[in-house]
């Protein structure tokens, strides 16, 4: 089973880096789409239909849990890892009750594919 | 309240009165039991003493008879005893001339009511005493009678041709008689009161006395007369009186006093009422004051109060500012012209403002120290305030840096991470997946490598440039540098700064500038940085290198939005990051422009801000030809 995956994220380098790891992984895990800022986000959300979201928190404007608010209230069973550089217990905390799945550090970029598996529609 | 005042005196000065005069009652009744008593003493006296009167009278009658042998001897002798007993008001001589007693001599001869020749036996009314007189030969006191309109008693001694005869022969040897005429009047007008005195047949000389009566029986001539004499109607006695009249003028003084003492003590306290009013006003006030930091409500609640309070017609607060300048702040009630009473408010010795009041009356001296001493408190609890808003506007602006530096930590962070991720991503990609990359592949993932570690030491570098800021260790070492030589060696380094924009330069071929190199690179690098930052992709960023005046200009000049006018200053600033829509799409830590002023500061240099021809932001650094003492210069100036 396919996982397709939105990466959202402002940072050029991290959408490449992020599809190159997503790609070599392979295994049924496919890039839908990308977006570098929260409305082309939800503007792709709803055109790809993704599976998974890989969301980075900080960014310029609207933040990844601003985000990740407006999917899930019109989508609750979205899936969504929250993919950030800067996490602490109170972010942690607030993705939770948010209904984000997992949080995964930036430096832990390798852990990507597993978050997708586990968390994926094959789960 | 005065009027009150002498209502109390006067019913206290009429109490003492009737005290007084109920005083003199008990007095004056004491008084009359020993008057009585008196009395009774007097009126026996009295009786005794008419008693005397009558006999003397009697016993000169008989005298005067003794020797007036003839009308002669009367004439002679009768005088003299005229003026012996002042009672008796006419003697006369009168001979028995047969049946009738003829008078002979009557003295004096126009005062007597007897008249000479006169027949005193055919006057019924002596008829008793004469008979005794001619008949028995014995002295009598007659009947009172009244003879031409005077009450008189009548006295008659025998005139005797022989007094030493036998009782028989005394009567026979009757020749005549002597007759006194005493006032009825005379006789009694020493009794003070009504006095009268009746004969044994019920004829009375005197008035009809009424009233207590102290009846006595005198024996007058051998015959029980009684004499009524009335006592004196009862009067205040003199010690009474003393009593009444002393103690009502003692009521009167006491009451004067005590009216006197009286105002004395309300008005003290009603100075002290006053005084108590006050400090429980300024005690009031003084806990209103406490009540509030905040002067918005602080100044209406107090100025209204103290309208309230001491009936002002107008209250105004002025505040004293940093430049001396009063700036009224809250005001109450109908300003009139002239009147207005003006307190310094004052902390010690420094002016915090002014209370001006309108009286609405004429205020007391213990009233406008009162209002002074409110002033005093006003002053204080002012102070109070603004240092509390001052504290508050510190520790707000020290929230806000809080605020900024947190935002700043987590912007490094992420910024530090992110470029740590991508090298270290693409690294491990190429180390791993080497054989499956073609070339292009890995060509860009080097290039993001490349890109990456740029910015990072672009970061790293902003970040040990700010804490040698923070830690004032900063230094430039100006020196003579070719400014477009220097710029030009370091425009490649740029490169991963420039993100998918281009990068114009123009320069002169040589541009003298007494700089730091690394100042220049320093200021040219962020300039660059956050031209690429907020102008859109695809945009030229145009860095040009010319001599102008006196100066090196360096200018870098972008195409996106440019900076609003209003916010070309404090973009300088520390932290500060524009509230623009670019802006807040941009990441930034807020350090890049407070590090380039300060390089520029030290170095001399001068930063402008305008805006570029066709729009975009334009610095402008004028970098100093000649050595120059760099703590004189203002390094940031905003363009127009």
């Amino acid at each position: 089973m396919s996982n397709r995956t939105l990466i959202v994220d402002d940072d050029e380098d991290m959408r490449f880096l992020l599809r190159a790891i997503i790609e070599r992984a392979n295994e049924g895990l496919e890039v839908a789409a990308e977006a570098g800022g929260a409305d082309e986000a939800l503007a792709q959300w709803r055109a790809v239909q993704p599976d998974t979201i890989v969301l980075d928190h900080r960014m310029p404007g609207t933040t990844g849990l601003q985000v990740a608010e407006q999917i899930l209230a019109e989508r609750p069973e979205q899936t969504i890892i929250l993919f950030s550089a800067y996490l602490d217990d109170e972010l942690i905390a607030r993705a939770g009750e948010v209904g984000i799945r997992a949080c995964i550090s930036k430096d832990r970029y390798d852990d990507i594919p597993d978050a997708l598996w586990r968390y994926g529609p094959a789960a | 309240m005065t009027s009150r005042r002498w209502l109390g005196a006067a019913g206290l000065g009429l109490l003492l009165v009737a005290g007084a005069v109920f005083s003199a009652v008990v007095v004056a009744n004491a008084a009359d039991s020993a008057r009585s008593a008196r009395f009774r003493e007097a009126a026996s006296i009295e009786a005794e003493r008419v008693r005397n009167v009558v006999e003397l009278a009697a016993t000169e009658a008989e005298r005067l008879a003794a020797i007036s042998r003839s009308r002669a001897d009367f004439g002679a002798a009768a005088p003299p005893r005229l003026d012996h007993v002042d009672e008796v008001v006419a003697l006369a001589y009168a001979e028995l001339d047969g049946p009738r007693l003829v008078v002979r001599t009557a003295l004096p001869r126009n005062a007597g009511p007897l008249s000479t020749g006169e027949d005193l036996l055919v006057r019924p009314e002596l008829e008793l005493v004469l008979t005794r007189a001619v008949t028995e030969a014995d002295t009598s006191a007659g009947t009172p009678i009244e003879i031409e309109g005077r009450e008189v008693l009548i006295i008659a001694a025998p005139v005797l041709s022989d007094p030493l005869a036998a009782e028989a022969a005394r009567r026979a040897s009757v020749t005549g008689a002597v007759i006194a005429v005493l006032d009825g009047a005379r006789i009694l007008d020493e009794w003070p009161g009504a006095a009268r005195l009746v004969a044994p047949d019920g004829r009375a000389i005197g008035p009809q006395a009424a009233g207590d009566l102290h009846r006595s029986v005198i024996d007058l001539t051998g015959r029980p007369f009684e004499l009524l004499l009335d006592e004196p109607a009862l009067g205040w006695s003199d010690s009474a009186r003393l009593v009444l009249v002393g103690g009502t003028l003692s009521a009167i003084l006491v009451a004067i006093v005590l009216f006197h003492q009286t105002t004395r003590r309300r008005e003290a306290e009603e100075h002290a009422e006053q005084r108590s009013q006050q400090l429980t006003r300024i005690a009031e006030a003084g806990a209103r004051l406490q009540q509030s930091l905040d002067l918005s409500e602080l100044l209406p609640a107090f100025a209204v109060s103290l309208a309230n309070d001491f009936e002002l017609r107008s209250v105004a607060i002025a505040l004293l500012d940093d430049d001396g300048m009063l700036t009224e702040v809250f005001s109450t009630g109908e300003r009139a012209p002239g009147g207005a009473i003006e307190l310094p408010l004052r902390r010690g010795w420094r002016a915090v403002g002014l209370l001006t009041i309108g009286p609405g009356r004429e205020l007391d001296e213990a009233e406008l120290t009162s209002l002074q001493a409110l002033g005093d408190l006003l002053a204080v609890a002012m102070s109070n305030a603004q240092l509390y808003e001052r504290e508050q506007a510190s520790a707000a602006r020290l929230r806000d840096l809080d605020a900024l530096k947190n935002a700043f930590l987590g912007t490094v962070s992420h910024e530090l991470r992110t470029s740590m991720t991508a090298i270290m991503g693409f690294g491990e990609l190429l180390s791993d997946a080497w054989d499956t990359l073609d070339d292009t592949r890995r060509r860009e993932m080097a290039n993001r490598i490349r890109r990456s570690a740029g910015s990072l030491r672009h970061l790293v570098d902003d970040l040990l440039d700010f804490a040698r800021l923070e830690q004032e260790r900063l230094r430039v070492s100006p020196r003579r540098v070719d400014l477009a030589g220097v710029v030009r060696q370091m425009i490649d380094t740029l490169s991963p700064l420039l993100g998918r924009h281009t990068l114009d330069l123009r320069t002169d071929d040589a541009v003298s500038a007494w700089a730091d190199p690394i100042a220049i690179e320093r200021i040219l690098a962020n300039l660059v940085s956050n031209a690429a930052k907020y102008s859109p992709d695809g945009t030229t960023i145009t860095v040009s290198v010319e001599p102008r005046g006196s100066a090196a200009r360096l200018v870098v000049a972008d195409q996106g939005p440019g900076i609003p006018a209003a916010e070309r200053r404090r973009i300088f600033a520390r932290f500060y990051r524009l509230d623009t829509p670019e802006a807040v799409r941009t990441r930034g830590a807020g350090i890049g422009l407070a590090i380039l002023r300060d390089f520029a500061e030290r170095s001399g240099a001068t930063v402008t801000v305008d805006d570029a021809p066709g729009g975009g932001a334009r610095f402008v650094v004028d970098f100093p030809t000649e050595p120059m003492d760099v703590g004189s210069a203002e390094a940031v100036a905003v363009g127009t």
